[in-house]
């Protein structure tokens, strides 16, 4: 019945996305206004049919329906409700249903967005866009992903329940779908700027219409990538929080082009430069979700993430190629209309800046991505596999990441277009202090090290200029008779609130990643171990059996105060025990527990068991970080009047802002 | 004080801060070389994690035989990755600097060098005064598009 409804409802979104392609495609072939608002309606077939599937599926998993071979192999009846909730994207077929609902979610909040616009031209090639996307995956679901088969002979009486690792701890509810609000987000930007490109309405008009999506997109994609971090941290156990994982490179990747985006955007805005190279940013973005699709869902790659092997990895190729080729094509043929009308002034400028960022960046995903897939190349040249890891990438990517740090806190202080040395030595003195005396608080603390020196220097440094920044706009709303509130919303504010979270996040991974200490004792009950300034006190432990799995629990003291609990669970099914680190998180410091033998607690055996213990200092400014990151992309995006009057921090050009002019109708060709 | 004066004080203070500071104290404990070695192998029986990082018993494994040799103070970090890397083949997390790994290290390095040097140039070019250019009939047209519009 499930399995039923479920295909009838793919099919549905597939015929929905189609019909709305080829109704689009004719409107907009005959000029036909009726012809796009009717096919701008497809949306909601296509959202319609996504819901229903969704639906189907999660009262497969939830009424235990193992007829459906997905259920079978990813639900239990012992597995507890919320991780048969989330089942849904704990496997290959799943995850391809939640990216359908997503992107049907949001081009139908594109649709309506754009309602009385539905007969312009850009609109209807944007919606057209759109749905080709959610035609590919509804083939994918109606094809070689499809979650509703039904399972090959006699139907089970229980499942073998999800993945061990994906039941162990709640975030798994909220990692997967902030990343692919995040990911699939860029679709509609994206889709603009194919838009933009057919119809030779290039102007900064796409852009502007497209900020606030791109925005709510990089949003998502950030708090999903650190929600990500976390979840690893709180359930792997090894008492890291990235390891430069294919997967996790996979989200970092349309991350880092993204963010070169929203810097180089402003420069295309204010002064008309750019404008070849935001296109390709934007459609680099989008191809990249797609290809950390492939990368991570055709098994092509050893990750913790890859599910097992199947046949969609061609397709998604395919898919990428295509992408790639339209994209490139559809440039080149514009290629005439796309010559900037603005030009660099100076390189000491903020556009200068913005380049400098973008080329950072740049080099950022290129290291990512040949680290990522060199491997693959290096088999197919010398037929052995050789891994790339994190030594690598983090040689590699430190020293873009101090370039990037110091961009941080010189560039809000750039004025555009040139800078003289009197305006340089106001507004950076202060700021290039606070990062100076900081290095040298942290060498008379007793901090040793070059690196996380120049980090902790570069993140003081970039932190005072985004400070000073945020009291000068509020002090400028006090000025006006303006709550001083109103000083932290828009964009610049809001962005200044998103590198606070940065430096927040540098910080404590340059210290995380320095001057951590971990050890393993063997300890009996009421035996203690000192390790970095903290004691830990073993108490004993205890086994827990529940329906799904068994539970080695251990109590350990830390500093005499609270008692935590690290864990190994035995998950029915599983052949491996999995564990669970406990953690004290502090502002200053987190001691993580993970329990790595347990004792054994027959009568007359050894009692003793194995406590690892990690601590490592500013762990808890990481999360901090994603959630200032997380909140300042609120702020940016908080709608408010522009202002039309030059700012004072930064001199607008003599060329009016472009973006509050409507853009002339162009035709095509 | 004059403007270039606190500058360089700053600069005089800073590089002194690092000069002092950068310098690891202490002596290097046998645990961290352990764990040192191990952070450049990959545990070959577990996806994506490195020896020292993972519990899984050939990653343990590996350890015990690190620490040994280590323990043992004959050889360097180097020597003893060397050694394991002869037991395991293409469990090295670091790509070697030559042949084909080499690639992997050198071509960004390069790619960068080509971008900055390009626009450095373009830039250069740019910044020279230009006559002012003809205007196309599409300039005035959009101009004009510009005007009448509300």
């Amino acid at each position: 019945m499930n399995a039923v409804l479920g295909t009838a409802a793919v099919a549905l979104a597939l015929a929905g996305s189609v019909l709305g392609v080829v109704t689009l495609a004719m409107g907009l072939k005959r000029g036909d206004v009726r012809l796009l608002r009717v096919g701008s309606r497809y949306v909601w077939v296509v959202l319609g049919g996504a819901v229903v599937a969704t639906v189907a599926m999660q009262s497969a998993l939830i009424g235990h329906d193992f007829s459906v071979a997905y259920v079978a192999h990813n639900g239990s009846r012992s597995t507890p409700l919320l991780y048969t909730v989330t089942g849904m994207w704990s496997a290959l077929e799943g995850s391809i249903l939640l990216w359908g609902l997503v992107l049907a979610g949001y081009l139908a909040v594109m649709a309506r967005h754009f309602r009385s616009r539905a007969n312009d031209p850009l609109v209807a090639w944007a919606t057209l866009t759109g749905l080709v996307v959610a035609a590919f995956f509804f083939l994918l679901l109606a094809g070689p992903a499809n979650p509703f088969k039904i399972i090959a002979g006699a139907v089970p009486t229980d499942g073998t329940g999800p993945n061990p690792l994906l039941q162990n701890h709640p975030l798994v509810a909220f990692h997967p779908p902030m990343l692919y609000l995040g990911y699939v987000g860029f679709t509609i930007p994206f889709a603009f700027a194919i838009a933009a490109l057919v119809t030779g309405r290039l102007g900064e008009g796409w852009l502007v219409e497209t900020r606030r999506w791109t925005l709510f997109a990089w949003g998502f994609l950030t708090v999903g990538i650190v929600l990500g971090a976390w979840w690893s941290y709180e359930v792997l156990g090894w008492g890291g929080y990235w390891a430069w994982d294919p997967v996790e490179n996979a989200s970092f990747l349309p991350w880092l082009t993204a963010t070169a985006y929203i810097h180089s955007v402003m420069a295309q805005e204010r002064r008309g430069m750019l404008r070849v190279w935001n296109l390709s940013l934007l459609v680099a973005t989008f191809s990249l979700t797609i290809l950390g699709t492939f990368l991570t869902r055709s098994g092509v790659l050893d990750s913790v993430h890859a599910f097992s092997e199947s046949a969609i990895g061609p397709m998604i190729l395919a898919f990428f190629a295509l992408t790639v080729a339209v994209s490139v094509g559809l440039v080149a043929w514009r290629a005439e209309r796309l010559r900037s009308p603005g030009s660099i002034d100076s390189p000491v400028s903020r556009e200068g800046a913005f380049l400098a960022n973008n080329v950072a960046f740049g080099a950022f995903a290129f290291v990512v991505l040949l680290g990522t897939v060199f491997p693959l190349i290096a088999e197919a040249l010398r037929g052995d596999r050789l891994s790339v890891g994190g030594p690598y990438f983090e040689r590699m990517t430190m020293p873009i990441g101090f370039t990037l740090l110091f961009l941080m806190a010189v560039a809000p202080a750039l004025p555009w277009r040139r800078a003289s040395t009197d305006v340089l030595h106001n507004r950076l003195l202060v700021p290039a202090w606070a990062g100076t005396l900081t290095v040298v608080a942290c060498v008379v603390a007793g901090v040793r090290g070059f690196g996380p020196l120049v980090a902790f220097g570069l993140a003081a440094f970039a932190g005072a200029a985004a400070l000073r920044q945020l009291a000068l706009s509020v002090r400028g709303a006090r000025a006006q008779g303006l709550p001083w509130r109103r000083g932290l919303l828009g964009r610049a504010n809001g962005g200044m609130i998103v590198h606070l979270g940065v430096v927040l996040i540098a910080t404590g991974f340059a210290a995380s990643s320095s001057f951590g200490h971990s050890h393993q004792f063997r300890l009996a009950p009421g035996q203690s171990a000192s390790l970095a300034g903290h004691t830990v006190t073993y108490l004993g432990s205890e086994v827990v059996d529940l329906p799904n799995k068994r539970t080695f629990r251990a109590r350990v003291r830390i500093d005499g105060g609270r008692v935590y609990a690290p864990a190994l669970h035995q998950f029915t099914g599983a052949s491996q025990a999995i564990g669970s680190p406990s953690v004290r998180s502090g502002p200053i410091d987190d001691v993580y527990l993970t329990l790595v033998a347990v004792p054994d607690l027959s009568a007359g055996g050894d009692a003793s068991a194995v406590i690892g213990v990690n601590i490592q200092p500013l762990v808890a400014w990481l999360w901090l970080g994603g959630a200032l990151m997380g909140f300042g992309t609120l702020l940016a995006a908080w709608p408010r009047e522009r202002r039309r009057q030059p700012v004072a921090v930064a001199p607008a050009p003599p060329a009016a802002a472009p973006e509050t002019r409507p853009e002339p109708a162009e035709v095509p060709g | 004080m004059n403007r270039r004066a606190v500058w360089a004080v700053m600069g005089v203070v800073l590089v002194g801060a690092l000069v002092i500071g950068s310098p690891r104290d202490g002596p290097v404990t046998d645990e961290a070389r352990v764990r040192r070695i191990g952070a450049d192998l990959r545990c070959p029986t577990c996806q994506g994690m490195s020896v020292a990082a993972s519990e899984a018993p050939a990653a343990v494994g590996i350890r015990e035989e690190i620490a040994r040799r280590v323990a043992d103070g004959r050889e360097t970090d180097g020597q003893i990755k060397a050694y394991i890397l002869s037991l395991y083949p293409n469990i090295g997390l670091r790509p070697e600097t030559r042949g084909l790994g080499l690639v992997v290290w050198a071509l960004p390095v390069l790619a960068v060098a080509v971008v900055v040097g390009g626009l450095a140039v373009v830039v250069r070019r740019r910044r020279r005064p230009r006559a002012a250019a003809a205007l196309s009939d599409d300039d005035r047209l959009l101009v004009e598009q510009a005007l009448r519009s509300p």
